[in-house]
Parts: C-alpha cells; structure tokens; sequence
C-alpha cells in the first residue's frame, strides 16, 4: 500500500505539468489510467512515462494558451473587447483623478509660468465637464452591455461620440492620452457591438485574467502618459535613450524622443505578451493593444514633431496614422470571427 | 477535419471506440490488442489525443463511474467521429488496395508472398 502511495504521488506530481482548467476536469481519471498501467509493485514512475506526461502536459499548457486552436475564440474575445473598451477607458480615466502627480515647482524648471498647471491629473479633474462626460458615457455604455442591449449600446456609443465630440471641441481640459483613448475606444467599440452575437456571455467571460490584462492596459497607458511629460520623474527612461531637445514648450529640460517611446513600448509589449501567454489571454490582450494604439502613435508624434496632433481631423495623413492600422487589423478579425461563427450556428442549429 | 491523413494513434483509438463506450485504460489495452500489441498508447499521449477529438467533436463523454475508489469516465464516439472514422477508414482501404494491386502485377519477388496473394 505505501508502494502505491508512493507512486500516486509521484504521479500527481508529474501531471503538475497540465494546466489547471484540465486538472480540474481530468487530473484523478489520468491519474487512475496511469495507476492501472503501473506494473505489480512499481513504487516510482517509469522515465519514459514521466517523459510523455511532461511533455503532453507542457504540450496542452501552449494549445491551450491561446497558441493555435485558442481556448478563447475571436468572436469570445471580441465579445470581451465590446465590455472591456468602456471599463479601460473608465479605468484610464480613474487613473488620473487617483494618481496625480505634482509638477516641478518654477525653480526647479528654470523659467517664470505663472499659468503652467501645479499638478498632472487629481481631483480637478472632475470639474472639467468634458472628462465627466467622456468617462460617465463609457460607464453609461458598460452597463448597457453587461445587461445585453446591444442596440442600445449602439445608440449610447453613438450619442457618446457626438457629445465628446463636441465637448471637446469646446474644452481642452481632457489630458491627451484619455483624449486619444476616448476617440478610438468609441469607433472600435461601436465595430466590436456590430459584430458579436446578442447574449449576455461577456459578464462569464470577463474572467479574473482578462480584469489583469486590463489593468495592465490601463496601467500602460499611464506610464506612457507619465513619461511623455519632459517634466515628470518618470520620463527618464525616454530621456536617458534619447536627449535631444525638440519641443518648443520646456526647451531647458531633455526631452524624450521617439526611439526611447519605440523601445519603452517594445519592453512593454513583450511583458505583457509574456502574461497574455502564461494566463491564456492572447488574442484578448491583443485587442487590447489595438485599443492603445492610437495613444502611442499620438505621443510619438507628439515628441517627433513638436506638439504634432495626430487629432487634427483635416489631415488625412494623421487619419490614417491614427486609425488605419487598428481598424484594418479589427476588420480582418471580425471577418473571421463572423465566418467561424456562421460555420458554427449551421452546424449546430439547436445549440448555436 | 480537414483532409489530412489521420495520424495512426487517433485513428486506432477511434477505432476502439467504435465497437462501443471505453474508458481510459479501457482505450488503451484495446488499442494494444487491435494493433497487435505495436501500438502501445501512453497516458499523455492518449489524453493530448482525447482532448483534440473532444474538441473536434468526434468523442464525447459517455458517463462516469467510481471503481475501487478510482474516476472512470467513459468514452463515445458521435456520429460525426463515427463519419469521420468510416472515410479515413475508406481512403485507407483505397491505399491498401492501390498497393497490393500494383504489388500483384510487379515483377519484383515478395519476401513475403503472404501478403500478395489471398483475396485483396
């Protein structure tokens, strides 16, 4: 008997190797198939058995992980996206108030701007009523998805957009990011809400491990907010890779430049990459990056090309620049994402 | 599915699925007897196997049962892995037949002449 046990044990330990979401279905079925298969008085598994179990195990960790065929299906991920676009933009925007950071005292900057701004973000935020009504739309638009009704969110995205728009227009008072971020999230989510089946999978979807990509997205925002600002603590890194002043505004500090943004980026990406593979939300996460993409676009430009907006809407270079690449890469998975799911219903008519 | 050749484990287990519901170390003895004991599927292997045809909707879950304290759970085939079996099954017979037919009519000796002859 305590061959056996000895043996179990050293199986469990060997099926380790399996992710979770199969050991929790599966792990004391293989165990007994690997049991059964023990020769009379065995106390240890055999080395060719342990190999093929590893290997099997770390085998279904990468299919399942959303390397091909995902767990998570473009039409699941986009139905995840259409929920998860207003809650980043909302969180984004609670980044701001909560965080603020103060900005140098004229001192330590070197000139007289008896108008320059105490502090980025903060509370004061709340006053602008343009912020207000950029993220309480996108709370608006979250619980009308989270309770379902797809038509609805479409006219609330619809009636967002115009009043942001105009909001905007009329007020500077949103920081750029948010307001960078605001613009793309409404196109986006009003592409994501056209494409996905009417249902109410997205609240079981939304899973503790897409809430971690999010606030990751959210967070990554942030710091590309911080290091976008000559003045913050936290631009040394964009200042350290590139120190050449180009901006007309703080032309005594050392301004980030576009390869420090490349390579803070890179290093961005390949973390949260390296997440999105080990908590299995790839195809989620890149979404998401198609989300943050015009915020990236903005503050490289922004930094090659002195205080260049890519907002401006009567260039249709910036246009493009802005919104082409996330809107081509979305289209071409919402295709594919329709035609699968299509496939899908007509094969299984009832269930479907 | 598409028309890939099977791969021989996947096409062996289903197999052994077609006679009837089998659970795991069911699978495996049967698969060992069909092939006359060359194939002798391991757990990991079996199971990476069962989750892609599980997938595919060619297998499903029969029923479970508990035996001396152990989970067994019992596996089917569906119609669509039965459909499934029964072309790879076919284009397989195709082959055999194309070779031994060719085998037949070539002037090369046989080590074997067994295999040449009989009624393919």
């Amino acid at each position: 008997m305590t061959e056996s046990a000895g043996l179990e044990r050293g199986y469990r330990r060997l099926l380790g190797a399996y992710p979770l979401s199969f050991r929790r279905e599966q792990e004391e079925e293989m165990l007994a198939v690997l049991m059964a298969g023990a020769s009379p008085g065995q106390c240890w598994p055999g080395l060719a058995e342990a190999a093929d179990v590893i290997r099997s195990g770390l085998g279904m960790r990468l299919r399942r992980a959303g390397l091909p065929p995902g767990s998570l299906g473009w039409a699941d991920a986009l139905m995840v996206f259409s929920l998860a676009v207003p809650l980043l933009v909302v969180a984004v925007g609670l980044l701001d108030v909560a965080l603020p950071y103060p900005l140098p005292r004229v001192s330590e900057v070197g000139f007289r701007d008896p108008y320059a701004p105490r502090e980025f973000g903060g509370l004061s935020l709340l006053h602008v009523p343009s912020f207000d009504i950029a993220v309480g739309g996108q709370v608006l638009i979250a619980v009308v998805v989270l309770l379902g009704l797809r038509r609805v969110a479409l006219a609330v995205v619809a009636a967002a957009a115009a009043g942001f728009w105009i909001a905007a227009a009329n007020n500077a008072g949103i920081p750029e990011p948010m307001w960078v971020l605001g613009a793309a999230a409404l196109p986006l989510e009003a592409l994501a809400l056209i494409v996905v089946p009417s249902g109410r999978r997205d609240r079981w979807l939304l899973r503790w491990r897409e809430g971690v990509g999010l606030l990751l997205a959210a967070g990554a925002v942030q710091v590309l907010t911080l290091m976008s600002d000559a003045r913050s603590p936290f631009a040394w890194p964009t200042i350290v890779l590139q120190s050449t002043a180009t901006s007309a505004h703080f032309k005594i500090l050392p301004q980030p430049g576009i390869e420090g943004y490349v390579a803070a980026t890179l290093v961005l990406a390949a973390a949260v990459a390296g997440l999105a593979v080990t908590l299995k939300i790839s195809r989620f996460v890149l979404l998401l990056v198609v989300l943050c993409y015009p915020v990236v676009a903005q503050l490289v430009a922004s930094v090659r090309y002195e205080h260049a907006d890519l907002m401006d809407f009567f260039r249709a270079g910036n246009l493009a620049v802005l919104w082409l690449p996330p809107l081509l890469l979305l289209a071409g998975i919402m295709i594919h994402a329709y035609t699968r799911l299509r496939e899908r219903v007509v094969r299984q008519p009832g269930s479907a | 599915m598409t028309q890939r050749a099977m791969q021989e484990a996947t096409f062996l287990i289903l197999t052994a699925l077609a006679a009837g519901s089998q659970h795991g170390y069911g699978i495996i003895t049967d698969v060992a007897e069909i092939s006359s004991g060359r194939v002798r599927l391991r757990a990991g292997t079996l199971y990476t196997a069962l989750d892609r045809l599980r997938e595919g909707e060619l297998v499903a879950v029969d029923r479970e049962e508990i035996v001396d304290g152990r989970l067994r759970r019992y596996y089917r085939l569906t119609p669509k892995g039965a459909d499934v079996l029964a072309a790879e099954a076919a284009r397989l017979q195709a082959n055999v037949g194309a070779a031994l037919s060719r085998l037949k009519a070539s002037a090369v000796v046989l080590a074997r002449p067994d295999l040449a002859g009989g009624t393919a």
